[in-house]
């Protein structure tokens, strides 16, 4: 039996071998130049190596250079980016989003690409203006992410003699009324609005907060990164969900257990909630046309306290400052985010253009969507240290929606917290 | 009355049983539908199918990962065995001077939360240059707790067994590796069933050291794949179902020498 | 022949291969994060060094004293629970002996041991959080409700604390069970002549020369319940607001998500000291007569 080990190991020993001398680095041949691209998995199938290995190989062939991709899960992007970075093995494009950009710009760690665009190209991307972060164009955003928009249950709203929702006092009314027995046996099992903040990390704030800051006319942060939610905008957002739940009781119970994207499945899609928050994408289109969900529903991206505002994601592609050849790594960018790289991408993910000359494939409720609103939604504007801030603001929020705090002092406690971490920035881009 | 006791404390353990394999059970039944909602689900035969599989198979990395995973955790496993069963040897049966104090230095490191060294450990691989290397995923396998379960085995050897070895003209290897290993066959396999499913389940270094697909472990392989809005609960079930089979078969085959080794050691006073 | 006093330096070697490879992943780190600890420290900037710092911050730092003492509620609670449910599952393993009943529950007790913590967190939750949940349904004929249990702050922790149970239970029983049975039949043969019930063999005979398998399953425990992370991190991810926050998740959130990587070592280092101390203090309060452990 010791014979068999001995010799088990001695094989195995070998594979070590071979496997460690051939994971240094990978190969690097004499005329292929490689560019290491490092993004998140968006594609429904995941099989996004697939299918950009597809679109990437008329670039290849076309500037001899081999292009890999690595998908990093969410969860952990973070992580991986930093360590990645440390170690000297990132990435020479990457992908951020806005949350990260700050950071990174201040460590020097990504080029701004507006060096690398023609007049052309900043007449085609449509949202250059938008993406800017401190006044720069850094990156080019390869898709519009998750518009948040207030769904509803035109059924429901029938029942109760309401029509769609417009403003925030709209919202809290029909939420009151929704909010009742309708089989008679004395147990409430229709809500008003089905919103889940049960999300373990921060993620939930798309739908459940930046909106409806924007709404009420403000923001989280200043132009120069101070937090300032202890004014009224924040504030006044935050006592809006807070009455949802604790004073109009329009949330279900175990709204506290689950992500938001979980309530809106189960609450939602089931019929039992007359509102649910949620982004505009194709998991979303899907459930609602499926076969769960039988009932009329509709869709706004225009509510509206002082203003009308939605938030939306758009994460940018970005030069890294590791990358040997600076020029191809653009080159790059901007033919997958171009109308050439992303007209298939979105082929299929059904995204929305980015550039006008782009064929449009977006899936019919996100062009209904973005239809006449593209000035409504806009992303988050970029601060320093803003992940922290947003992971405090998160676990501030659920104390707050479980009734431990008020809302200003949450926003206060917020607000003293952000400001309490260096935000100045260190130098100025070069 | 003994009887009604005997009966429930049957139910009880049984249930525990149950409660303890329910959501492997469940993990079953949700990877072999399509569903975005992991309440939805039907118990409606039509609906099951092998498609979330399949959709696996065909990531361009899918085996390349369970290659990895493989390499990565039976290495992992023959060099915690080999260092471990020495070491457990030698702090057990090997009079040398400060076996108590390293002995419990090295165990003392068991308290470092492995988060804590995670930062410090990524430098330290870059510096030295084998990060993103399947070096850097075997190394670290082996723990001190191998070394206490391995002295904890190799403590209740008598001495004589070692004695007639030395008399017989043994050298202190021969002796550790004819005569008493052969003994702790139970530990070995309980060693090598640990080692094995810690190595395989282990997902936050092997991402960070994770270079390409070349040495991309199949729990960071499929957490890349999630993401972050649409989630098909089938295709993550199967995903995890995939993932524990390796282990839970190597606990199979392997788990039979836990108890077997103990009753036939034929040790008994 | 005085064999007792001549020592075997060869015993170096076969130590040699474990303490290089504890040193160079465990002590190594550690120092370094000692380093780090004494400054600020962040993966995209230069290091800057500023003494105790992190040290007093986190004394005042309200949401470490809270993560700090729910792991503390952790370890007290998980410890003492599963220790027992592990002892009394394999008590009743082994009296059962080849019964076909014991040894399926022994196997499939173990199954949690080997799959791993992210997918049995991500599989509860997924179990937990619904009302149309399986749980839920059984849950509700006792009248309870399963599915806000991990959102609540009340019962998060305690939730948690009893899957961590559930899925360590099977693990510590194997330990229990290889050496109960190593107690010979002629022990139970004279008890039982004697007269002695069930309890009293258990009390009498088992846990007695259990001892050492005891302080050594205490102490892993000790152990593990500390460093705990994965499931407390892919289920609730400490949450709600801070209830279930344990002190690993903090350190990896600070290292991570909020790159402050001083500071998160000094938790680290704490976490350390505090764990060392137990383990001394252990020591010295079993002042070991029968071998064991140390």
């Amino acid at each position: 039996m010791w014979k068999r080990i001995l010799a088990l190991s001695l094989a195995v020993l070998m594979m070590i071998m071979t496997a460690a001398c051939a994971g240094d680095g990978g190969q690097q041949t004499a005329e292929d130049q490689e560019i290491l691209v490092w993004m998140p998995s968006l594609a429904p199938d995941g099989n996004d190596k697939e299918v950009w290995g597809e679109i990437v190989k008329p670039f290849e062939e076309e500037n001899n250079v081999k292009v890999n991709f690595e998908f990093i899960s969410w969860k952990d992007y973070e992580a991986k980016y930093a360590s990645g970075i440390q170690m000297g093995n990132g990435p020479d494009v990457g992908y951020l989003y806005v949350e990260m950009f700050p950071d990174y710009i201040d460590a020097g760690l990504v080029e701004p690409i507006e060096d690398y665009l023609t007049q052309e190209d900043r007449d085609d991307y449509l949202y250059l203006e938008a993406g800017k972060i401190w006044d720069r164009v850094y990156g080019l955003p390869l898709s519009i992410g998750n518009p948040v928009a207030l769904f509803y249950n035109q059924d429901i709203l029938d029942s109760i003699g309401e029509s769609a929702p417009e403003t925030w006092e709209d919202v809290r009314r029909i939420a009151q009324k929704a909010t009742a027995d309708t089989d008679g046996d004395g147990k409430i099992d229709q809500w008003g609005l089905a919103q889940g903040w049960g999300q373990s990390f921060s993620q939930d704030l798309n739908w459940n907060w930046y909106s409806f800051v924007f709404q009420a006319g403000g923001d989280l942060f200043d132009e120069k990164g101070r937090v300032i939610m202890d004014q009224e905008p924040a504030v006044e957002a935050a006592t809006f969900l807070y009455d949802l739940k604790n004073t109009d009781h329009a949330l279900p119970e175990d709204c506290m257990a689950q992500t938001n994207s979980e309530m809106f499945a189960n609450y939602f899609i089931t019929g039992k909630a007359a509102m649910s928050f949620g982004g505009v994408n194709l998991a979303n289109a899907q459930l609602l046309e499926g076969k769960d969900s039988d009932f009329e529903y509709g869709f706004t991206l225009k509510l509206k306290n002082k203003i009308e505002s939605t938030r939306c994601g758009l994460d940018q592609m970005v030069v890294m400052s590791a990358a040997p050849d600076k020029e191809l790594a653009a080159k790059l960018i901007k033919y997958m985010t171009g109308p050439v790289g992303n007209g298939q991408w979105h082929q299929v993910t059904q995204g929305a253009p980015v550039s006008r000359s782009e064929e449009n494939h977006a899936f019919p409720m996100l062009k209904e969507a973005l239809e006449g609103n593209e000035d409504i939604v806009r992303p988050l504007k970029p601060a320093l240290r803003a992940p922290q801030v947003y992971e405090y603001l998160w676990k501030a929020l659920q104390e707050m929606m479980n009734g431990n705090s008020t809302p200003e002092e949450t926003m206060k406690d917020v607000t003293e917290y952000g400001n309490s971490l260096p935000y100045e920035r260190q130098s100025d881009s070069e | 009355m003994k009887k009604v006791c005997g009966v429930m404390l049957d139910l009880f353990f049984l249930t525990l049983a149950f409660i303890m394999v329910f959501p492997f059970l469940y993990m079953l039944v949700v990877s072999f539908q399509e569903t975005y909602s992991p309440y939805l689900l039907s118990f409606d035969p039509a609906d099951y199918s092998l498609d979330n599989y399949f959709l696996l198979f065909q990531r361009s990395g899918f085996f390349l990962w369970v290659r990895n995973s493989f390499l990565v955790s039976i290495s992992g496993v023959l060099l915690t065995l080999a260092i471990c069963s020495t070491a457990g040897y030698a702090f057990a049966k090997l009079r040398f001077p400060g076996n108590d104090r390293i002995f419990f230095f090295l165990f003392a490191a068991m308290a470092i939360p492995f988060p804590a060294t995670v930062v410090p450990l990524w430098i330290i691989m870059g510096k030295v240059g084998i990060a993103s290397t399947m070096a850097s995923l075997i190394l670290p396998v082996p723990t001190f707790l191998g070394v206490i379960l391995f002295r904890q085995a190799f403590l209740s050897i008598p001495g004589d067994m070692i004695e007639s070895a030395k008399i017989d003209g043994c050298t202190d290897f021969q002796t550790f590796a004819a005569v008493v290993l052969p003994l702790v066959r139970s530990t070995v396999m309980s060693v090598a069933i640990i080692y094995f499913a810690r190595s395989w389940n282990s997902l936050l270094w092997p991402m960070i050291m994770a270079g390409g697909d070349y040495n991309r472990t199949l729990p960071v392989g499929l957490a890349a794949m999630q993401d972050l809005y649409v989630v098909n609960y089938g295709l993550s079930m199967a995903g995890a179902v995939i993932n524990f089979l390796p282990p839970f078969i190597v606990y199979l085959l392997l788990q039979k020498y836990f108890i077997q080794g103990v009753v036939s050691s034929g040790l008994k006073a | 022949m005085n064999r007792k006093h001549k020592y075997k330096w060869n015993g170096y070697l076969y130590i040699l291969p474990m303490c290089l490879s504890v040193l160079f992943f465990w002590y190594g780190p550690v120092l370094l994060s000692a380093v780090f600890s004494l400054g600020s420290y962040s993966a995209l900037k230069p290091f800057q060094f500023t003494g105790m710092g992190n040290y007093t911050a986190l004394f005042s730092d309200k949401y470490f004293i809270r993560a700090l003492s729910n792991t503390f509620i952790w370890v007290l609670g998980v410890v003492p629970a599963q220790t027992v449910l592990a002892f009394f599952s394999a008590c009743w393993i082994a009296g059962k002996k080849s019964s076909f009943l014991a040894s399926l529950v022994r196997k499939v007790m173990f199954i949690p041991s080997v799959a791993s913590v992210t997918v049995i967190g991500i599989v509860c939750r997924l179990m937990l959080n619904s009302p149309q949940s399986p749980v839920n349904a059984l849950l509700g004929i006792f009248g309870g409700s399963a599915s806000n249990l991990l959102g609540s702050e009340t019962t998060a922790l305690p939730t948690l604390m009893l899957i961590e149970v559930l899925v360590n239970t099977g693990y510590y029983m194997i330990f229990f069970l290889t050496s109960l049975m190593e107690i010979p039949e002629s022990y139970y043969e004279a008890a039982r002549m004697d007269g002695a019930g069930a309890f009293r063999i258990c009390t009498q005979i088992q846990i007695p020369l259990l001892k050492p398998v005891f302080i050594m399953i205490i102490f892993l425990g000790l152990i593990q319940g500390f460093r705990t992370f994965d499931l407390v991190y892919t289920t609730t991810g400490g949450g709600p607001g801070q209830a279930s926050m344990t002190a690993v998740v903090y350190l990896y959130m600070q290292n991570f998500k909020f790159s402050q990587i001083g500071y998160a070592m000094a938790i680290g280092n704490i976490l350390v000291v505090i764990v060392a101390l137990l383990t001394f203090l252990q020591r010295r309060l079993l002042k070991n007569k029968e071998n064991s452990l140390y």
